[in-house]
């Protein structure tokens, strides 16, 4: 799933969670946070995913890809869980409904808020060089995108080099990526040509407007 | 496996806000060197390496396990150690914000990525003057990077679940009066067996999936400076950045 994917449904979904205030939103996932943190009790927290899951599922949000992203977590979670000694199913459940309410959370919000929305609200409790480096790394993940999906169909059309052959299997995706640094450098010179041209000082004007 | 996956709630409390704080100094010498130099040319291209680093985990390198790329080493030659940490901590929150990796260890996790960065640098411009190819320095750099940022995740994940209680409150449960407790009886017998997090177990399947992934990256990460010191060798010079 890429993130400008994420993107379109942010902006463009009609869920009474996107219309729902930014601040809420933001609130609420600090709350799961602050849940998943502090407690240990796995009937809060089973509760706490299941209430998510209920969420998800009363929204005309993307359920499959919500649930298929908030899965994500687990990949890690068994190597942890499997270096644990005498493990109980109890703890295991602890620590999945842990990591899966956190991301549940998490993917909801950024599913169902639009990234201007969730930067200009960060701006008020983040020094602003640093939302601006967040803002414009968001930005500029849209910007590349078509350079890099070009790229991507190049390498599809020419095929790559097959797994058998290694060494030409890695320069083929060294050099593609080699490429796109490049590009990515001048990209970043034009982005901030276009910045200083439209009176860029330190900030994002319309940020704080958000 | 050079930096952590771990999702939100496992790693100890103070261990992650120690994190955060070591962070936030960096954030203030950040603030000051921005102020001083007014050099907001570095702002855009700090964060188009980073849409770039996050555009190219999704190239998908399928051997044996689907690995991606993460380009912390490449990053920190390319722009140097003070600014890469920017970079990484804005690829970590957004990464975060999609459910890769825990929101509470963004601080942490930008610690490991910056450190990677760092030893990439460093060793790159040490290795240069003694080598004249720059495959192998590349290929050098990275591979040591990862392996040192591998060593701090595992010291991390150890230090934050080193006592699984304190993570999990489970002892207060079971053993509400331990010091009343005949420690001979057969309950403690089975309390002794109680679980414990096994770094050794943990430290072998971190080798096990890290060794091929530092391999990879480190032969890509070499494949891509190699293809910039052909096309565009100023990139590598670092003299915007430093």
């Amino acid at each position: 799933m890429k993130i400008t994917d994420i993107d379109y449904y942010a902006e463009y979904g009609k869920s009474w969670l996107n219309r729902l205030s930014t601040r809420i939103k933001m609130l609420a996932v600090l709350l799961v946070i602050a849940t998943v943190v502090i407690s240990s009790d796995i009937r809060i927290l089973g509760g706490l995913y299941l209430a998510l899951l209920l969420v998800v599922t009363f929204s005309s949000v993307p359920k499959l890809k919500i649930i298929k992203i908030s899965l994500y977590p687990l990949i890690f979670l068994i190597l942890f869980l499997v270096s644990i000694k005498n493990i109980v199913l109890q703890t295991a459940l602890i620590f999945i409904f842990k990591a899966l309410s956190a991301a549940t959370s998490l993917v909801l919000l950024v599913f169902t808020t639009n990234y201007i929305k969730i930067f200009g609200t960060l701006s008020k409790i983040m020094p602003t060089f640093l939302v601006n480096v967040l803002f414009l790394t968001y930005r500029s993940l849209f910007i590349l995108a078509k350079t890099f999906e070009s790229l991507m169909d190049v390498l599809k059309f020419r095929g790559l080099p097959a797994i058998k052959r290694p060494i030409l299997f890695l320069k083929t995706i060294g050099n593609l990526v080699g490429f796109f640094v490049i590009k990515s450098m001048e990209t970043g010179e034009n982005l901030y040509d276009a910045m200083k041209l439209r009176g860029y000082s330190d900030s994002f004007t319309y940020l704080k407007n958000k | 496996m050079s930096h952590l996956h771990i999702p939100d709630g496992i790693i100890a409390v103070w261990l992650w806000i120690l994190g955060y704080l070591i962070i936030g100094i960096y954030f203030i010498a950040v603030y000051f060197q921005l102020k001083k130099t007014v050099e907001y040319k570095k702002i855009a291209m700090i964060s188009v390496l980073g849409a770039l680093m996050l555009l190219s985990m999704s190239i998908p390198i399928p051997f044996v396990l689907p690995y991606h790329l993460n380009l912390s080493a490449l990053l920190g030659i390319l722009t140097g150690p003070f600014y890469a940490g920017l970079t990484i901590f804005s690829v970590n929150l957004i990464l975060a914000l999609v459910g890769h990796g825990g929101i509470t260890i963004v601080g942490l996790n930008t610690i490991v990525l910056t450190a990677e960065a760092i030893v990439a640098f460093f060793l790159f411009r040490l290795l240069r003057k003694s080598f004249k190819k720059i495959f192998p320095v590349a290929f050098i750099s990275t591979f040591i990077a990862l392996v040192i940022s591998t060593a701090l995740t595992v010291g991390i994940v150890y230090a934050g679940t080193q006592n699984l209680d304190y993570v999990i409150h489970k002892h207060n449960n079971i053993c509400t009066d331990c010091a009343n407790h005949d420690h001979d009886n057969d309950y403690h017998k089975g309390h002794e067996e109680a679980e414990s997090f096994d770094i050794k177990r943990f430290i072998a399947l971190v080798l096990i999936t890290g060794t091929l992934g530092w391999t990879l990256e480190s032969f890509i990460s070499a494949f891509i400076i190699n293809y910039i010191n052909r096309v565009k060798p100023d990139l590598l010079e670092n003299n915007w950045t430093y």
